[in-house]
């Protein structure tokens, strides 16, 4: 059952109402004229304390009595045949307690399609006893030919990576049909491809598991993004019940997309547990993650568009191919929120002997907003304008619109952007670029939270989902306060257990804007319930009575109630009440807008670029923890200059080997390396669930790479077309453009 | 109950060079290419430990510790896996990240590079001793109120690495800071707030 309520949406004086539909459970969306109190301040995290003394437990941490250690022997070829594998000295060896087989779907794995392909799995009493163990196992390979690159994979007479299937795999094709019509009818037309490298996730903790096997039952700690998706992962291996299955995720120590799936290291951990009958610990260590944590498929992105004279832009077709090793997943997303007239696209999919592609924090953008951003620009030069005011004129999103307005203004655009590229005195040359990101999630129903009070005032929430780093905790607990007039470290927050309610995955920057309505839900119901205790001790009707500051207001007057005396009515009892997240209405936007400005400073004699300076200006819907949210942008931010200057996945092309598994030779940003920020929250009242809020955690790492690579074209007066963009690229790029 | 290994005599390196001297001379080197840490002095022995468990007696947080390992068991795995101190991470296990910072003589040092045996007879600081009755140390307070952390698995090697800083440089610059933790990576890209906790915290350690 459903009611509709009148509700009041927008940003930055352009407010208006609108009448959404709600549902009988939930209550009315707070609108742009919220009077909230803690909601949209600078919140601490609440689990900062925990993660700042080292006591916050990880899965990494976690040792059950009997524990042992597992480790992995992966393939050191890219591709080959096992002929035979021989575990005698290795389970001679005193402390081994269990070597397995990796098996695939029930099989042994014969087929090394990889550098880093799971073989065999071990678990001893020590770490090192593991380690020695994986030396003493005897592998005979039948080494095979393999392919690295996609230009390599695409020829004809290339070594297959799967016997049955071609390398190249057509994917899909989106838009018009004739983006060539209308390309060749515009007066003023620019070719031009742009290429970006693997990059691996690099979550600093690795992933793993513990797993222990109770009786019928079975607990996993896992370093999961998706606590319920691994419960039914686990089931499945050990052939167990869900309902006996218990995952818990307490801490994750980060996780970029790569984690959702308890991959092979979870079959090997079930497996070793199995047969040695002891709790097993499985954690991959770096060069694993790197060999097998997931990966940001490469692109290759050729494009083609057609512009008038006055900067209107009629047509572009791209087409895009990339690798995503042994699976599928590359693509790449454009065209963006741009008005392009007529927009066709084509990708491919091309199979290589390297690790899998995952989902990886925003997939598909990062790479695709880098050619279209940069595209963008090339198209802007031809016809002559400045890149601020050709984005505006064909730019679609009224918030976006806005937002480069205050963007240019908070970066002094005019300023910072270079007339003429290289006109700065000695051999550092500083410009200024700009690209702009748009993400699609406000959360989704399936998911629940349910709100705790004891006698003793103790405050609790509760849901099964993950805190991957992104401050889901501390969002909850300000939602559950806002609502009882509480402090948000008064709330208890437990998350990461599937024991508790279900929670999404976190994928998609869904997991706050799911669970989020549902604690503001569950934390209403419980004031609700503890009011009416209050209502005859205070001669009051219970919707006379408010709950602010930890004390009953009644008739907007503070009473000598404070929130435990409250909670003392509750007697024995505990009060337990559920919020259920219920489906999105259709609100102000179903998008969420970002705008970034960059500023950087080339050195023209050594090809070093650094960045200097962003600004981003994002739309997150209503702002929950401003803290937080800046953390969110400046983290995407600075994912982005990685992503942009340094990380790069390299393998040989003859052996398959990746040469750079380790952090020591695959770069990514360090304090050095790292621009001032200025994170800037660009308000938008959203009714689009009861709390207005949107995903964040994936689109601020959307427009760096594209604006830093557009900063450096203006600094230096020559295009780099591709990433990362290293010193050897940005002077070859300054050679070619010598008369 | 776990089977004591008893460790074979194969697992020397040829004739002069056992595992465990050739390990140890990796953890001085590299004990001695960590910021300020004067570890070239470590301690020389004349008797061979090993290869099976020999029992260690370490220093740490103020504590005497004693553990029973064998010699090869770096100062991060007997923290983490032997005398239950998981605030010290494992992130590369080969230096280059800094995760696994702790102080040794008030020297930050990646404890994946030094043998816990080359860790006897000197003061180890770690995360857990950082917090006195209770109360957070000043760079923690300030780690949470700038938010300098998300994922918080660097975290504890950040807030070590930026003590060892603020030990020797009282009033550090924004570049001091920069070189400071540059041994400690953080995926989540909480740099920039830390550089803001370190500052915040810097005058109330005068």
């Amino acid at each position: 059952m459903s009611r509709k309520v009148k509700t009041k949406v927008g940003f930055a004086g352009k407010v208006e109402e609108i009448e959404v539909t709600v549902a009988d459970n939930d209550p009315d969306p707070w609108g742009a004229d919220a009077k909230l109190s803690v909601v949209g301040t600078r919140v601490p995290r609440v689990d900062g304390p925990l993660k700042v003394t080292g006591k916050a437990k990880y899965t990494y941490d976690v040792s059950p009595k009997g524990m042992l250690y597992g480790a992995i022997l992966r393939s050191p070829h890219g591709a080959a045949r096992v002929k035979s594998i021989d575990f005698s000295e290795a389970e001679k060896l005193p402390g081994v307690c269990a070597v397995v087989r990796a098996e695939y779907e029930g099989r042994p794995v014969e087929r090394i399609v990889f550098h880093g392909h799971e073989v065999a799995g071990v678990a001893a009493e020590t770490e090192e006893i593991a380690q020695e163990a994986l030396e003493l196992i005897k592998v005979e390979y039948e080494v095979k030919p393999c392919v690295t690159t996609v230009e390599a994979a695409m020829k004809e007479d290339a070594p297959r990576v799967y016997e049955n299937r071609p390398n190249v795999q057509p994917g899909r094709a989106r838009g018009g049909t004739d983006a060539d019509g209308a390309i060749d009818k515009a007066p003023l037309k620019v070719e031009a491809t742009y290429t970006t490298e693997v990059q691996t996730h690099s979550s600093l903790e690795t992933h793993g598991c513990v797993v222990q096997l109770d009786g019928d039952g079975l607990t996993a700690w896992v370093s999961t993004q998706a606590t319920f998706g691994c419960r039914q992962e686990f089931a499945g291996v050990s052939r167990k019940d869900q309902g006996k299955v218990r995952v818990i995720a307490e801490h994750v120590g980060g996780g970029f997309g790569s984690k959702f799936q308890i991959g092979p290291e979870g079959h090997l951990a079930v497996r070793l547990a199995q047969k040695s009958e002891r709790p097993v610990k499985v954690m991959l260590d770096r060069k694993g993650e790197h060999l097998h944590g997931g990966n940001r498929p490469s692109s290759i992105q050729a494009f083609k568009g057609g512009v008038t004279k006055d900067g209107k832009i009629l047509g572009i077709k791209v087409d895009t191919s990339g690798t995503g090793g042994y699976t599928g997943g590359a693509g790449a997303a454009q065209p963006g929120f741009y008005a392009v007239g007529v927009f066709e696209k084509s990708e491919t999919n091309v199979f290589t002997n390297a690790g899998e592609a995952r989902a990886f924090r925003a997939p598909g953008h990062p790479q695709g907003f880098f050619g279209m951003e940069s595209f963008l620009d090339e198209l802007a030069e031809k016809a002559g304008m400045d890149p601020l005011e050709f984005r505006k004129k064909n730019c679609r999103g009224k918030v976006h619109l806005a937002e480069f307005d205050l963007a240019a203004e908070k970066f002094n655009w005019k300023e910072r952007r270079r007339a003429k590229s290289g006109s700065d005195a000695g051999p550092k040359k500083r410009g200024a670029g700009m690209a702009s990101s748009v993400w699609y999630t406000a959360g989704s129903p399936g998911c629940r939270v349910d709100v705790v009070v004891s006698p003793d005032g103790t405050v609790e929430a509760h849901n099964g989902a993950q805190d991957i780093g992104t401050g889901t905790r501390t969002v909850l607990a300000v939602l559950v306060a806002e609502e009882l007039g509480l402090k948000p470290d008064q709330i208890i927050v437990k998350l990461g257990d599937t024991n508790f309610p279900p929670g999404p995955g976190s994928g998609g920057s869904t997991t706050a804007a799911s669970l989020g309505p549902a604690a503001r839900t569950a934390g209403l119901k419980a004031k609700k319930e503890l009011l009416e205790r209050a209502a005859r001790d205070l001669k009051a009707k219970p919707e006379d009575l408010d709950l602010k500051d930890g004390v009953v207001v009644k008739a907007g007057s503070p009473t000598s109630m404070t929130f435990r005396k409250l909670c003392e009515k509750l007697g024995t009892e505990t009060l337990h009440v559920s919020g259920d997240r219920e489906k999105n209405y259709a609100g102000f936007s179903n998008q969420v807008a970002g705008v970034q400005m960059a500023e950087v400073e080339v050195d023209v004699e050594t090809g070093q670029v650094r960045c200097l300076r962003v600004v981003a200006v994002q739309d997150a819907g209503r702002v929950v923890d401003r803290l937080t949210f800046e953390s969110q942008i400046s983290g995407g931010v600075i994912q982005g200059v990685s992503y942009a200057l340094f990380e790069e996945r390299r393998l040989d092309p003859n052996l398959g080997v990746m040469v750079n598994p380790d952090f020591l030779n695959y770069k990514v940003a360090g304090s050095k390396d790292c621009p001032e920020i200025i994170a800037i929250a660009f308000d938008v009242a959203n009714a689009i669930n009861n709390v207005g809020m949107m995903g964040l955690g994936e689109p601020p790492t959307i427009p760096t790479a594209g604006a830093i690579a557009n900063a450096v074209a203006n600094a230096i007066g020559a295009r780099v077309r591709s990433l990362p963009i290293t010193p050897d690229k940005v002077l070859a790029a300054l050679e070619a453009k010598k008369p | 109950m776990p089977k004591k290994p008893n460790r074979p005599k194969s697992l020397k390196i040829g004739p002069e060079v056992s595992r465990r001297g050739f390990l140890r001379g990796l953890g001085a080197a590299a004990g001695a290419a960590a910021v300020g840490a004067p570890l070239l002095g470590a301690r020389q022995d004349s008797g061979v430990k090993g290869p099976g468990p020999v029992k260690v007696a370490l220093q740490i947080n103020g504590a005497r510790r004693e553990v029973e390992i064998e010699p090869r068991v770096t100062l991060l795995n007997a923290l983490r896996n032997h005398l239950d101190l998981t605030g010290t991470k494992k992130i590369c296990d080969r230096g280059s990240c800094g995760g696994c910072t702790v102080l040794v003589d008030g020297a930050a040092v990646n404890s994946c590079l030094m043998l816990a045996i080359d860790a006897e007879g000197r003061k180890l600081e770690t995360i857990e001793g950082l917090a006195t009755d209770g109360k957070l140390h000043p760079l923690q307070e300030e780690f949470c109120a700038h938010d300098a952390l998300q994922c918080g698995f660097c975290t504890p090697g950040m807030v070590m690495a930026c003590k060892a800083l603020l030990d020797r440089k009282k009033e550090p610059t924004l570049d001091e800071i920069r070189e400071g933790i540059s041994g400690n990576i953080c995926r989540c890209g909480t740099y920039n707030k830390i550089f803001d906790a370190v500052r915040a915290a810097a005058p109330r350690l005068k």
